[in-house]
């Protein structure tokens, strides 16, 4: 499904302070699967998961999706990809504080014009599979963590992405919600998406649910290469 | 030199474009040499992301030469106050050796820069840079000839004294004078001209018109548009001009654009040039219409292009009549040669 | 003294009874759209240097200086088909000095000066003789002629002179 060929990404290339994100990363992303990068912080794991889930561009190095080069395509082209392929959860909610829950989830619905009736109800549907229909219409400020966790997972499915991007995203809950969340993506996969964890949690990446484990080491894969 | 703004204007509009496009050819040059969309060498995605940033300068840049002609011509035009025996655009292009030739080049760039405006749209409509080579090589051929057209200009606006004598356009295109393409031009009988001028207006429209619905043709009608472009040009200055002027002597192409002509020229020549780049942009982008990103859009945005150069060859041929219908100027056979 | 003043007083009188005008008034509005029917140039433009010829059917034409009155009665049909020499009523020049219309025909004009008008070299027009040699010494003119001394090869060795 997805492919990295020889993925590298420097930052601040040419100053005294360059630093090599990402050497050399060759990679094969099963569709379908769950899929978890561990490592210890700075091993690149962030870096190789925007480069993925087209969020920026390597240095050098192509992926490929579903057998589509992605890595040249113009700004265009890969940003109207991004919004319909993946749905993005973060270590932190990123809720936009003023406007309401609803608003929130319905956000990247925008650029794609649907009929405003019809992305609420989408919406509605969403947050009642996650059981926070009731918090509709609040503002996302009085929500627990959990529940502002639950409804940034609604926000990355509003456009029925097939792959779902997740960055750390047991970092700020705690046992119970982490399960909860654990839970959330074995539905995933029995819907048919992928999922792509960072996480060193070992509860997320001795789970049961995820299939393939990628240890990343000061950016590069340590041991055998998928 | 003469301080005056319309001339700083045009220089520094001419160095910035000048600059601009040196900086781009130098980029364009590696992007030519090196781009190889299948691999994923570092140097390949430097040249990705610097496309991006050069394309959209060197748009602006082209842009900004399409309206340089009419700042020209218009600074010319302005300029005639400050020169004995001028009374319009024209005689200030003759007061050294360097306006007309300027102008010249300004006319052949305007039409290059619209056709690389047009090949880079259609670029970026594709989502593996289809034209990306064929745009570059374009500009290496455009960049020296704005380099001169630079120079030429900037010795033009350097050049200029103020007291000179120069001549009248009633002069420089009269039918008297022996000498000088203006005079050829001008001496061209009136009747047979126009006779020429809609014959040619017509097949033109009826190609371009048979283009838009067969989509067949579009080279015949490129170069039928460029044709046009010229007998349209040679037309001003035959007759058209004089149904303007309602004055049978009087040919100059630049007193039209004066305000005392309600600045018809400006009109009469945007529609003109705009034809013409529209029309040459059909026959430049049909050899592609097998490219495998642009299927989806090409054959559709070259009918469109067509269409556009049609109506404003229409319009251009519907304002003239216009003039020629309602000037109190009638042409005799005998008395106009 | 009585005599003297009762002669300057008469003199004075005199003066201002005389009528400075000519044969009928020329017309003298010129509109913003009259053109030079020879170079096309706006007359309204250069009021110092208007010259006019009106024909007997009632039609004027103005100009931007002596020299393109001068193209236009050398070749009247060219100019304005259908129109003749003969047709011609009056003319009318702008002496330079006094800076208003006076008779072509008997105006005085000075050739060869650095004087320039808005076509260039020009044949400037005085209404007597004195002003004209006043003019030609100030501004180093070549010589003065009368009307009917101008000819075509004069007025294209105007043009020439750069």
């Amino acid at each position: 499904m997805i492919e990295l060929m020889n993925v590298k990404k420097v930052f601040n290339a040419g100053n005294p302070s360059e630093f090599s994100a990402l050497n050399s990363v060759n990679l094969n992303i099963a569709g379908n699967k769950v899929t978890v990068l561990k490592g210890p912080s700075g091993s690149g794991k962030t870096t190789l998961l925007s480069i993925v889930g087209c969020m920026s561009r390597p240095s050098a190095g192509r992926v490929k999706l579903n057998g589509r080069e992605i890595t040249s395509l113009p700004e265009r082209f890969l940003t109207d990809i991004r919004r319909k392929t993946f749905g993005f959860i973060f270590q932190q909610p990123n809720l936009i504080k003023g406007i309401s829950v609803l608003d929130n989830v319905m956000l990247p619905a925008y650029p794609l014009g649907e009929k405003r009736s019809q992305l609420k109800m989408k919406a509605m549907k969403g947050l009642a599979e996650l059981n926070i229909a009731d918090k509709s219409a609040s503002k996302v400020e009085w929500l627990s963590g959990g529940e502002a966790q639950r409804a940034s997972i609604v926000r990355a499915l509003i456009n029925d992405p097939y792959i779902i991007i997740a960055d750390e995203p047991t970092a700020h809950l705690d046992t119970k919600l982490s399960y909860r969340f654990m839970e959330i993506i074995e539905k995933f996969k029995s819907e048919g998406k992928t999922v792509i964890i960072t996480s060193h949690d070992p509860l997320v990446y001795e789970s049961s649910i995820v299939d393939h484990v990628v240890k990343l080491r000061d950016g590069q894969i340590e041991g055998k290469q998928a | 030199m003469i301080l005056h703004p319309t001339v700083i204007a045009n220089l520094l509009a001419a160095y910035i474009a000048g600059g601009m496009v040196l900086y781009a050819v130098f980029y364009g040059v590696q992007i030519l040499k090196h781009w190889d969309i299948q691999n994923g060498h570092e140097l390949q995605l430097v040249l990705e992301r610097r496309t991006y940033l050069i394309s959209t300068l060197l748009s602006y840049v082209f842009g900004l030469q399409l309206l340089s002609l009419f700042l020209y011509i218009f600074t010319a035009d302005n300029l005639t106050p400050l020169f004995v025996g001028a009374m319009c655009a024209a005689g200030t292009l003759n007061v050294d050796s360097f306006g007309y030739p300027t102008l010249v080049l300004k006319i052949f760039n305007f039409i290059l820069a619209g056709l690389w405006l047009v090949l880079n749209y259609v670029d970026n409509q594709g989502y593996d840079y289809p034209l990306i080579k064929k745009k570059y090589l374009l500009l290496a051929f455009v960049a020296p000839v704005i380099i001169v057209e630079t120079i030429l200009e900037s010795a033009y606006f350097l050049d200029m004294e103020a007291d000179v004598i120069t001549s009248c356009c009633g002069s420089l295109f009269s039918s008297e004078r022996v000498t000088g393409l203006g005079s050829e031009i001008a001496s061209l009988p009136a009747r047979p001209m126009m006779w020429v001028f809609y014959s040619a207006m017509a097949c033109t429209l009826l190609c371009g018109i048979f283009f838009y619905f067969n989509n067949l043709g579009g080279y015949l009608y490129a170069l039928l548009s460029l044709l046009m472009f010229f007998i349209s040009l040679v037309s001003i200055v035959s007759f058209i001009s004089l149904y303007i002027y309602e004055l049978p002597t009087h040919h100059c192409p630049f007193c039209i654009i004066m305000e005392e002509y309600n600045y018809i020229g400006y009109l009469l020549y945007i529609l003109l040039f705009g034809a013409v780049v529209s029309g040459l942009g059909v026959g430049a982008l049909i050899p592609f219409r097998q490219v495998e990103s642009l299927q989806a859009m090409l054959s559709g945005f070259i009918r469109k292009l067509a269409l556009a150069s049609v109506i404003l060859y229409a319009a251009f041929t519907t304002l003239v009549t216009y003039e020629i219908v309602t000037s109190s100027l009638v042409i005799s056979y005998e008395v106009v040669y | 003294m009585q005599t003297k003043a009762t002669h300057w007083l008469t003199l004075l009188i005199l003066l201002f009874s005389m009528d400075f005008s000519y044969g009928g008034e020329p017309a003298v509005t010129i509109k913003k759209t009259d053109r030079c029917p020879v170079c096309g140039m706006f007359v309204y433009k250069y009021p110092k240097w208007v010259a006019q010829i009106i024909f007997k059917d009632g039609t004027s034409y103005f100009y931007d200086g002596a020299k393109d009155m001068f193209k236009h009665i050398f070749d009247t049909a060219k100019y304005t088909p259908g129109k003749s020499v003969e047709a011609i009523k009056d003319i009318y020049v702008t002496d330079y000095y006094e800076v208003e219309l006076i008779d072509a025909k008997s105006a005085f004009y000075v050739l060869g000066s650095d004087v320039l008008g808005p076509m260039g070299h020009e044949l400037l027009p005085f209404k007597d003789q004195e002003s004209a040699q006043e003019f030609l010494e100030d501004h180093k003119g070549k010589s003065i002629l009368r009307f009917q001394e101008v000819t075509p090869a004069i007025i294209e060795s105007l043009d020439h002179r750069r």
